[in-house]
């Protein structure tokens, strides 16, 4: 089939009524195309037809669509596509980088303003607030007790409602035994007053259902309904078994029901407890507060504040916490963060300015090569208003195609990563607004239109005789300023792509990792303990209990034929685990490492051995054994300079220097394993491996002899027979781990260096307008001089050394910004240090294609007559 | 004569079209056959550009068919030349041939 992509424009630009067969035969045609020339050819051929088909009926459309939108004639809007048209390169470099400049400016405000300063779908957004509570002394997330929560329902007036709502995952059981993964959320049934939703069947939850001893409900959404209930409308009454338990149906939610989270179905937490989960551990339960009417977050904080103080006052037993009260859509951001934000927008909008000021430039020189043909309509009678309009016109285009290819780019990344964060709280829906959209492209086209006005007056001010006979040439120049916005342009280009070249650097290291692994034979998943109320309020999970599950899950597992190893890890493969310090017995140097913790199957999943020493048996993981630890190679040679480390010692070094009984044991190396684990150091640093700790969650590595993932179903079938509250999510192939950050990155990787070269265009096309328009406004000059039988050399260095020296101050600044910026360790994966060459080897790139787009203008100069010039300038 | 009168490349379509007959006649067979018969390269644009003003003109009408997988599930939109149609390629051709009579016998010293 033809591109997507193409068909896609096609659909947009067609008529309606026409879609269907110009897009038919275009597929058509690349069908016969494919079986006669081959795929390749046929690729080729189809996209230029359609690109063609494309320009012909769009400009079209666009020129009756812009006529009417923006008042101006039909004939001057075609005239201006059309002499857009006969410039492709310049008009597509304008646009594109303007395009680009645009994109950012209104993604990145995007983002920013509803990633900080969203507002809840809500009536009465502003009385929805979040509570938190910190340990007065250390400053930690702690729980509100029961006793506090009692206090608090019962006297904080400030509060209408307080509620508690926390996302959860849970396995629900199909008829036919299938076992489905499904987010959703447990939250106090009380909450459902204050939301605007309307169930599309049955009821919402209501306060009895969080009422202790009643009977287990659920409310799904419209999508799960659809998809695995049939969209039936008498679905109220039936049963689904959720995390083990049959929960009668007792309502459907629209799509658009977002709160808290957007998951596909609601539970209801116990009303007078919250569950108790809020009371426990650091769960992720919130607390969910409704301001009485006329309260503010800080009245009811010295309220809550108040009630808490008195229930830990000296006596009392109970620990001090410390309240917070704020709006729940204004996420916690800190000055610095603020400020932070502010000079990251403040440079995207010099970005966008830049890029603008020069497409003004190019804008100007290209009006002042048209002297004569804009004297020649003068002479014809045109008004000036009339001339100016159409350069007002031919900007306007092209600022608005710009806007539309900026707006069109922003709104797809946006949709994509909306689309790839999961994370985002439910009001952050990334889009770019309507308004932003409007303001940023009016903005834009303003500006493109305003730089073509100026040198537009200019032009039509000479007199149309001395235009035509050339004294009106150049009247146009490229000032201080203008050549100042050039240098910036060849900076930031430089730095762009010379930071994109070392991230896409470090990038490729990334996914092609230095080590085989039979991604293709083993399957991985999340594994873990996910509190619910079926076992609440005396649901202490010991958090020892999941050793005990793993142990039973890879003896049921292990029963299979087929599978090979089991293994549990606190971080697979093809991530990349966090580097903590390390001390290594006898050397006082303190060096990062990264600590994966597992269990004995895992290596042998990886189907990988120790080099010397032994693996980690069953005994290691027992709270009484003794601490030890294996290390990878690399790791061995770096930091004890031989792989005879078996014996030897090491340990985490403490956080802080806190008291001596919290220091981490010295571990004792029982083995030298291959280098198989990611590291985001230097890549020759290696890690260590420890016995898995006790902890609430691990990854799981299945080796398996069938296709990995038609045992997923065994897989999800053995872990719910253990334990239906068990959490088994992203199950994947080894070789898929972590595959959505690869594509995340490898398109923030390609979108750098795209920008990088978008920019670069845009300032050659820079430098050959200021190098074009300073020789048509030296003709004469030039002329005399070679009449005068000055050297060439001279003549064409005096042309030249103003973009040079433009070029070079530009190409240094860029140089010294991409050293700076590709030292910023942002990234899951270390970003190389820069090769000595590149920088330079930029600058001389930059250099040599600056003086290509200077050689075309400056050859004219030379091959200027002395007798054509004094002719003509008489 | 009225305003009516078919331009070349119209005549072609038509002429097309009426060969291929109602069932077999859309915008990519009328290509390829005045490519066949003509021997020139015809542009799909200018096709369609002709088909829709020879339907503006009451020569032809169009409809679509039914979606095919071959061309990504859109469907085809067929040609059928009406009355007036055919009567203007009758009146271009007595027009041709009129002109041609009053030129000497071998045309093709011309």
């Amino acid at each position: 089939m033809a591109p997507r992509w193409l068909t896609a424009l096609l659909e947009r630009v067609l008529d309606p009524d026409r879609v269907d067969d110009v897009v038919g035969d275009l597929q058509e045609l690349h069908q016969r195309r494919r079986a006669r020339r081959g795929a390749a050819l046929a690729l080729l051929w189809t996209t230029l037809e359609g690109m063609g088909l494309a320009v012909v009926h769009g400009t079209g459309r666009l020129a009756r669509g812009l006529a009417q939108a923006g008042g101006l004639s039909r004939v001057e809007l075609r005239l201006a596509l059309r002499l857009l048209a006969k410039q492709p390169v310049m008009t597509l470099t304008s646009v594109v980088a303007l395009g680009v400049g645009i994109g950012l400016v209104a993604g990145g405000y995007s983002v920013f303003r509803q990633g900080l300063y969203g507002e809840l779908p809500f009536p009465d957004p502003e009385r929805w607030v979040n509570i938190e509570s910190y340990a007065a002394e250390s400053g930690r997330r702690a729980a509100t007790d029961l006793e506090r929560l009692q206090a608090f329902r019962a006297s904080a007036s400030a509060l209408a409602y307080l509620g508690a709502a926390r996302t959860v995952e849970v396995n629900v059981v199909h008829p036919g035994g299938e076992i489905e993964r499904v987010a959703g959320a447990r939250v106090t049934p009380g909450t459902f007053r204050w939301l605007p939703y309307r169930p599309v069947v049955g009821r919402l939850l209501v306060a009895d259902d969080g009422r202790p001893g009643a009977a287990p409900v659920v409310v799904v959404r419209e999508s799960l309904w659809n998809r695995r209930l049939g969209g039936d409308p008498d679905v109220v009454g039936r049963i689904l078994d959720v995390a083990g338990t049959d929960h009668e149906i007792v309502g459907v939610l629209p799509d658009a029901a977002g709160y808290p989270a957007e998951g596909e179905l609601w539970l209801p937490l116990n009303e007078a407890t919250h569950g108790a989960v809020s009371l426990r551990d650091g769960t992720d339960s919130r607390f969910v507060g409704i301001l009485a009417e006329g309260a503010d977050p800080e009245a009811a904080r010295t309220q809550l504040q108040q009630l808490s103080d008195q229930i830990s006052a000296p006596g009392r037993g109970a620990e001090p916490l410390r309240y917070q009260v704020r709006a729940l859509a204004r996420l916690m951001v800190s000055p610095q963060i603020h400020v932070g934000i502010v000079a990251f927008m403040s440079v995207l909008v010099a970005v966008l300015v830049v890029i603008a000021a020069n497409v003004g430039n190019l804008v100007m020189a290209r009006t002042s090569r048209r002297g004569a043909e804009l004297a020649v309509r003068t002479a014809l009678g045109a008004s000036r208003g009339r001339i100016v309009g159409q350069l007002f016109a031919e900007s306007a285009v092209m600022g608005a195609l710009a806007a539309g290819v900026g707006l069109a780019g922003a709104g797809a990344i946006l949709a994509l990563y909306d689309r790839m964060l999961d994370e985002l709280p439910f009001w952050v829906d990334l889009h770019v607004a309507p308004d932003t959209a409007l303001a940023v492209a009016a903005v834009a086209i303003l500006a493109t239109a305003v730089t073509s006005v100026v040198p537009a007056l200019r032009a039509t001010r000479t007199d149309p005789g001395d235009a035509l006979r050339g004294a009106g040439r150049g009247s146009a120049r490229i000032g201080r300023l203008g050549g100042l916005m050039i240098a910036a342009e060849v900076a930031l280009s430089v730095a762009l792509l010379g930071g994109a070249t070392l991230f896409a650097e470090g990038f490729r290291r990334y996914v092609d990792p230095a080590f085989e692994l039979p991604d293709d034979q083993v399957l991985t998943a999340r594994f873990g303990l996910d509190p619910s109320p079926t076992t609440l309020p005396s649901d202490a999970i010991p958090p020892d209990s999941l050793a005990g599950l793993m142990t039973a899950l890879a003896r049921t597992l292990g029963e299979h034929p087929e599978v090979r190893a089991v293994g549990f890890a606190s971080d697979l493969p093809r991530t990349t685990p966090w580097a903590d310090p390390i001390e290594v017995e006898g050397d006082p140097t303190r060096a990062a490492a990264p600590v994966v913790g597992i269990t004995p199957g895992l290596l042998l999943a990886l189907e990988q051995a120790p080099v010397t020493g032994r693996d980690f048996e069953a005994t290691d993981l027992g709270a009484d054994a003794l601490p030890v630890a294996l290390v990878t190679e690399a790791f061995a040679r770096s930091r004890f300079g031989t792989s005879e480390v078996v014996g030897r010692r090491l340990r985490r070094i403490p956080e802080s220097d806190g008291p001596g009984d919290d220091a981490p044991p010295w571990r004792t190396i029982v083995g030298v394993v291959p280098d198989v684990m990611e590291v985001a150091g230097p890549a020759e640093a290696g890690g260590v491996y420890v016995p898995l700790a006790a902890r609430r969650t691990a990854a799981l590595a299945l080796r398996v002899d069938a296709d990995p993932l038609a045992f997923a179903g065994v897989l999800r079938r053995a872990v719910y027979d253990l334990d239906p509250d068990l959490r088994l999510s992203d199950v994947v192939r080894l070789g898929d781990v972590g595959a959505e950050n690869r594509a995340a990155l490898a398109t923030l990787s390609s979108g750098l260096t795209g920008i990088g070269v978008v920019t670069l265009l845009l300032s050659l096309a820079g430098v050959y307008s200021i190098v074009s328009l300073s020789v048509t406004r030296r003709t004469r000059e030039i002329g005399i001089r070679v009449a005068l039988g000055e050297a060439r050399g001279t003549v064409l260095s005096s042309i030249l050394r103003r973009s040079g020296f433009l070029l070079a101050v530009g190409a240094a600044v860029g140089a010294a910004g991409g050293l700076a910026l590709a030292r910023v360790r942002l990234f899951v994966f270390a970003v190389p240090e820069a090769p000595w060459w590149l920088f330079p080897g930029l600058v001389a790139a930059t250099a040599a294609a600056g003086l290509l787009a200077c050689w075309v203008p400056a050859r004219r100069a030379l091959a200027i007559q002395p007798v054509e010039a004094l002719r003509h300038d008489g | 004569m009225g305003k009516d009168t078919l331009g070349e490349f119209e005549l072609l379509v038509l002429l097309a079209a009426m060969r291929l007959g109602e069932e077999d006649a859309h915008a990519l067979a009328i290509v390829d056959d005045i490519e066949a018969r003509t021997g020139r390269a015809a542009r799909r644009s200018a096709v369609y550009v002709t088909l829709r003003r020879l339907e503006e003109k009451g020569h032809i009408t169009t409809w679509l068919g039914d979606p095919r997988p071959e061309r990504g599930g859109k469907a085809r939109r067929h040609v059928r030349v009406e009355p007036q149609g055919v009567a203007a390629v009758h009146e271009s051709r007595s027009a041709l041939e009129n002109m041609w009579q009053d030129l000497a016998t071998d045309p093709g010293t011309v």
